[in-house]
């Protein structure tokens, strides 16, 4: 009965699944060790397995008894072909910095973690595109495009610990998504392992191909759940010559919206990043983490930006065309980065916002795609909501109509209080402004319920039709981007 | 006999300020040595300001700003793109610049004899009361000049410098910092010379107001050569190279300490001469 209760549950709208999973045995992990050949590539005891189980704010715990480690495109291939025919659910794993849940195993999932295919290939001179294996950590693919005079498309704060592979597969935006794009743009190729082992080589170095459907676009964005990306071909830019970061006060929202226009009219292409940040987060950095120096002094202002421009001539050029901007923009509060040390300074006010919020408490993240004018009416809306109980701040990617929202509840008390009141309500007003509810963070599975916010019942439909086509068993990360109950699921 | 005025005049005397400043690699970024050539290859590198002169620039600003010196001059040696970094410490609130222009590199062509020969050349030519330094400069890492120029005139100095008071008698109490502990020390006379650490401030951000003032300040261009002072180097660096690769650390259990000394002829850190 309760099988059918599920079953009737699922095929509501004629498309759902029913899934019965298998628990992992002997005999899987004896083959495992066979295919990957090394003791150590297969993680079962409980001391091992606790690294990969972590989720990046604590909140949620993966319970897998296994991780793989796969080093090359066949073995991640011979592990899938098996997952599949057991019908044992798997979750591919990169650095664990994913912001909604997608790469933690809640459901006890096989991890296969790519960090041991770090390889990267060479970077074309004269194309600039970069070939690697997906499990190569950003930072170290950055220093090896800096090293060639180039730079890769992404750049992020978790950039010490992510994989291209995830990044990929969430579709990363980054602080400089204003100059360069997305990943979807600046993907040229990539290998993809589908769930039952069929490997999709998409990988070559021809920014121009329209032969046939574009398939690997499917995988960038997927969070995995169509398939795992072993290896891809990135385009990388030329390095800039120059660039000049500089932080300035906004007395005005209307303020920060004439800078945005002008920087972008002004620089066009050699604007390489724009942020936006309200005095609410601005205070939050300077007493939460310490070695952040106080550009302004005792100052505050309303609302602060950060400008970095690429330029192709001398230091000083690059210097003093921002700053007869800014002047141009009769703007008297704002400071210029002079060294590399400066210049890492500023960004640590933009990049540790996120933590200064942590520090005050539990924080609740919204990541939102908006029109510029909306930004300011969704911050008040959520300060409005929750009045005194809890710090709102505003921040984010103003050049790319992204804004991020944080939310911490004054005192412990409140949390249930304000989580009540927040959610889904904020989503639900983002919703209704035809925003976005999730702009560069992803599904996971912490949006998986509001994806009907931003998306329509026809979207959402041929997105599950393209699941059950490739993933028929249903074992590549289960509960991400689709809840179970739309896929009627039972374990043994 | 002085009359009263004559005294508080002397006693409310501002002071003349010279500040060091050294236009060298970027602090963040990574020295390359260039093993073909067994030399640090500068060029195309980015260049900034030295951050313990940095340090010497904020407290000769903050000073000039709380009334203690009535001008801030700062002294650089440099390559014509010294400039940039000459118009950050003016951009910072120095009132004027002296550049002295030479193409020799600054790292390893200009001994520390020789800028202590220039210092010494401004500080007796221009009468300042007060030179400010960074302790030490890191590319070079000689850690010397300030040394070397109190040397040369006969007056007091000190380094490592963390806390700098001006008292109203005249006196300039300094704290420095040692391996014992903090040790303060009074100078009674002027001039004097004191070397910057980094605990003695934070230095600000450049700020827009700053670079526009500084566009309009003075820097003194002159040559190296044309110094009356011995300007050639005594000793010549003959080649870089980089550390050896350090051998990677173990962990070892407690119990085969024994047999690792045994193995790797560890010899204990007070051995007996004998």
């Amino acid at each position: 009965e309760m099988i059918r209760a599920i079953q009737k549950l699922t095929l509501k709208e004629g498309i759902g699944r029913f899934i019965k999973y298998s628990t992992l045995e002997i005999r899987d992990l004896d083959f495992f060790k066979k295919t990957l050949g090394r003791e150590d590539a297969v993680l079962t005891s409980a001391v091992d397995v606790a690294k990969y189980n972590e989720e990046y704010r604590k909140k949620y715990f993966g319970t897998s008894k296994c991780v793989l480690k796969p080093k090359s495109t066949e073995e991640v291939s011979k592990i899938l072909a098996h997952c599949n025919e057991r019908k044992l659910p798997v979750v591919p794993q990169g650095g664990r910095t994913s912001m909604v849940v997608g790469a933690t195993p809640l459901l006890g999932e096989i991890v296969i973690n790519l960090e041991r295919m770090d390889t990267i290939y060479e970077l074309s001179p004269y194309t600039g595109i970069i070939k690697l294996q997906a499990g190569a950590i950003l930072e170290n693919v950055d220093k090896y495009c800096k090293d060639r005079e180039f730079v890769f498309p992404l750049d992020l704060g978790a950039r010490g610990s992510c994989q291209i592979g995830g990044n990929l597969s969430t579709n990363a935006g980054g602080l400089h998504y204003v100059k360069y794009g997305s990943l979807h743009a600046n993907t040229v190729g990539l290998i993809a392992v589908l769930a039952n082992g069929k490997i999709l080589d998409t990988l070559h170095s021809h920014r121009k191909d329209n032969t046939g459907y574009d398939l690997k676009q499917l995988f960038i964005g997927g969070e995995g759940t169509l398939g795992i990306i072993t290896e891809a071909a990135v385009l990388c830019y030329p390095h800039p010559i120059s660039s000049s970061l500089a932080m300035l006060c906004a007395k005005s929202f209307e303020e920060v919206k004439g800078i945005l226009v002008g920087a972008k009219r002004k620089f066009g292409n050699n604007l390489s990043a724009i942020e936006m940040m309200d005095n609410h987060c601005y205070e939050l950095v300077l007493k939460n983490i310490p070695q952040v120096r106080a550009p302004f002094g005792q100052e505050r202002s309303p609302y602060y930006m950060l400008i970095e421009t690429n330029h192709n001539g001398s230091q000083t050029d690059s210097n003093d065309t921002l700053m007869s901007f800014i002047e141009g923009l009769k703007i008297n509060n704002a400071i210029l980065a002079m060294d590399r040390a400066q210049t890492q300074c500023i960004w640590q006010i933009r990049e540790k916002i996120a933590d200064a919020f942590e520090k005050e408490g539990r924080t609740f993240k919204y990541d939102v795609s908006l029109n510029v004018d909306q930004f300011k009416e969704i911050v008040e809306i959520v300060r409005t909501r929750v009045k005194e109980k809890a710090l709102v701040g505003g921040y984010g990617h103003v050049g790319d109509g992204n804004i991020h929202i944080n939310v911490t509840p004054r005192s412990k008390e409140f949390i249930n209080e304000v989580q009540d009141l927040i959610e889904p309500y904020v989503l639900e007003q983002v919703g209704k402004m035809r925003g976005s509810i999730s702009a560069e963070h992803g599904v996971g599975y912490a949006k998986n319920k509001y994806l009907h916010l931003s998306r329509s019942q026809n979207c959402i439909n041929t997105m599950k039709i393209i699941k059950q086509t490739l993933d028929p068993n249903g074992i590549m990360c289960p509960q991400k981007i689709f809840p179970l109950s739309q896929f009627g699921y039972i374990a043994s | 006999t002085q009359s009263t005025w004559d005294i508080i005049q002397i006693r409310m005397r501002q002071l003349k300020c010279l500040v060091g400043v050294k236009h060298c690699l970027d602090n963040a970024l990574r020295v390359r040595v260039d093993k073909a050539k067994g030399w640090v290859d500068l060029t195309g590198c980015k260049m900034s300001l030295n951050p313990y002169c940095e340090i010497a620039v904020e407290e000769a600003v903050r000073q000039k700003a709380a009334g203690v010196f009535s001008s801030t001059t700062s002294l650089t040696i440099g390559g014509p793109d010294a400039v940039e970094t000459i118009r950050t410490a003016l951009a910072m609130g120095i009132d004027q610049a002296i550049h002295i222009v030479t193409n020799r590199a600054t790292d390893v062509d200009i001994s520390s004899l020789i800028v202590a020969r220039v210092f010494k050349h401004f500080i007796q030519a221009n009468k300042f009361d007060v030179a400010l330094l960074g302790k030490i400069a890191i590319d070079d890492n000689n850690e010397q000049t300030s040394q070397i120029i109190s040397g040369m005139l006969g007056i007091p100095f000190a380094t490592n410098a963390n806390k700098i008071a001006f008292e109203k008698e005249g006196t300039i109490s300094v704290c420095r910092e040692t391996d014992e502990g903090i040790e303060k020390i009074q100078f009674l006379t002027t001039p004097a010379i004191i070397s910057c650490e980094s605990r003695l401030n934070v230095p600000r951000f450049v700020n827009i107001m700053g670079l526009k003032r500084a566009k309009s300040k003075k820097i003194e261009t002159i040559k190296l050569e044309d110094l009356p002072i011995d300007h050639h180097c005594n000793y010549k660096i003959t080649s870089i190279k980089e550390h050896e690769k350090k051998r990677a650390s173990q962990r070892v259990e407690l119990s085969k300490i024994g047999e690792l000394i045994k193995e790797h002829m560890i010899q204990p850190i007070f051995a007996s001469t004998t």
